[in-house]
């Protein structure tokens, strides 16, 4: 049903203008003058204002409005490709002497895919990656990890930070789905599979499904074998170029532990995605779960939000997902927080930019204290 | 376009003596953002959601088209006003949400 913005007046005694404002019409009042009150209405609404004898002056229809308004405003916070790049590049010109901006691949649409490596000497023992927006629309999840680096950088001279950056490194992938954000941006906000043109026409792989832990192994709508499908975790493990990227890194540098962001729901996920099964290993159980529930305590610590910690197919089956990987992989500690809201209703992937920096807030100590814990000398 | 492409935003609840999780367990090419305790908040074509409900696989509501949606929410963001998008009396709080 179509929504128009309209200017409504009158010159009838039996069509005044309060009636407007106190009547149970159902109308969203924008915007009340002597003579005539702008507001927004269904078409059948307006239809019916004229049926009473008002004027009905159609300003603009209400979606193309809305969208031209608020994307400005509401993108305004937001980093896009070209910013982040730009952002990255600043931060690691700012602090040569710890800070190196790396180019770990590049997209289906040839964008580079950057990460940043923070800390003072190359070759560390110890090492932690953070990694956000595998899926394109979920816009925050490039700010907390964004931010995250700005902090490091920030307080390099003070400890922990120092001391953290004196040991090992840590490697922040802000976007791993650049082509897809770019698409959200662009053309389709809810866009969440990367851009690959698939055979017969549809396009995207989920890049979440497609590593190659349990790979392929559930066809299911949330870890899907249909090309058109959100979900669909592509003709092969590692068949796209941004994961691909992640895995080179991930190789490479011998990646001590990962934390990869995702919007939306506020929950702390601990593997496994691919099976209800719980980690076998009763010591890596206790120390994943002990740590994804004590980010829960952090983050609500700092402004009362809650977040949930559980195990990830306790949300939804998911095989081929970055933690099931790195995990399934190399035993490392390896988490997926999603961040803020809560839920569809409260915004879903369209987080006003307002609530960037209490995400942020909220998260900073949960990933300190994941670095502290990866970073950390090995007991005994 | 066809009508049928076109997006909605749902909830999903399944039939009696079935569970969230074996709707989960279906390909059922919808789109998932939320798991709650008895339902799914899901974004799919009207063709695939009156397919499902043809079937009897889930009981439909629908919130609103993904357009309809995404205005609500920048409506929202841009006033700032506190009004929650979606339908007059969705239930809030998403205990299990999307996005892995």
């Amino acid at each position: 049903m179509a929504s128009l913005i309209a200017r409504v007046t009158s010159s009838s005694a039996r069509s005044p203008l309060t009636r407007l404002l106190t009547a149970p019409l159902g109308l969203d009042v924008w915007e009340v003058g002597p003579d005539h009150v702008v507001l927004q209405a269904e078409e059948v609404q307006a239809d019916r204002l004229e049926a009473m004898g008002y004027l009905v002056e159609q300003l603009q229809m209400t979606e193309p409005y809305v969208s031209a308004f608020a994307t400005e405003a509401a993108a305004a916070g937001y980093h896009t490709v070209a910013t982040l790049e730009q952002d990255l590049r600043r931060l690691a010109d700012g602090h040569p002497e710890i800070a190196e901006l790396v180019e770990i691949g590049r997209s289906v649409e040839g964008r580079p895919l950057w990460a940043l490596r923070i800390g003072e000497r190359r070759g560390s023992a110890r090492k932690v990656a953070f990694f956000g927006c595998h899926h394109a629309r979920e816009w925050i999840s490039v700010e907390v990890p964004y931010r995250l680096a700005e902090h490091l950088l920030d307080n390099s001279s003070s400890e922990p930070v120092q001391g953290w950056l004196q040991q090992g490194e840590v490697w922040v992938a802000p976007m791993v789905n650049p082509d897809g954000h770019e698409h959200t941006r662009t053309t389709d906000r809810l866009w969440r599979k990367n851009r690959r043109r698939n055979e017969r026409g549809s396009i995207g792989v989920d890049p979440n499904r497609n590593y190659g832990y349990m790979w392929g192994t559930l066809d299911v709508s949330t870890s899907s074998h249909v090309p058109s499908d959100q979900t669909y975790v592509g003709p092969r493990a590692f068949s796209e170029p941004e994961v691909r990227a992640v895995r080179d890194l991930v190789a490479r540098q011998l990646i001590g532990g990962v934390l990869s962001y995702h919007s939306y729901s506020q929950l702390v996920l601990y593997p496994w995605g691919y099976t209800d099964d719980a980690i076998e290993d009763e010591a890596d159980l206790s120390s994943m779960r002990g740590l994804a529930e004590d980010i829960q305590d952090l983050v609500k610590g700092v402004h009362g939000t809650t977040y949930v910690a559980q195990q990830a197919s306790q949300l939804y089956p998911t095989a081929g997902d970055t933690t099931d990987w790195t995990y399934g992989e190399y035993d490392v500690p390896s988490l997926t927080i999603e961040l803020r809201p809560a839920s569809a209703l409260e915004g879903g992937f369209i987080l006003p930019a307002d609530q960037i920096e209490p995400c942020w807030e909220e998260n900073r100590p949960a990933a300190l204290e994941f670095i502290r814990r990866v970073l950390a000398p090995p007991q005994g | 376009m066809t009508e049928g492409d076109e997006r909605w935003i749902a909830r999903l609840t399944p039939p009696a003596g079935r569970d969230v999780a074996a709707l989960l367990g279906m390909s059922l090419a919808v789109d998932v953002w939320e798991r709650h305790v008895d339902s799914l908040v899901v974004a799919a074509s009207a063709a695939q959601l009156a397919e499902l409900e043809r079937r009897g696989m889930a009981e439909v509501d629908r919130w609103a088209t993904q357009g309809e949606y995404e205005a609500q929410v920048r409506n929202r963001a841009a006033t700032g006003d506190g009004a929650e998008p979606g339908p007059a009396g969705a239930a809030k709080g998403g205990e299990q949400s999307d996005a892995i």
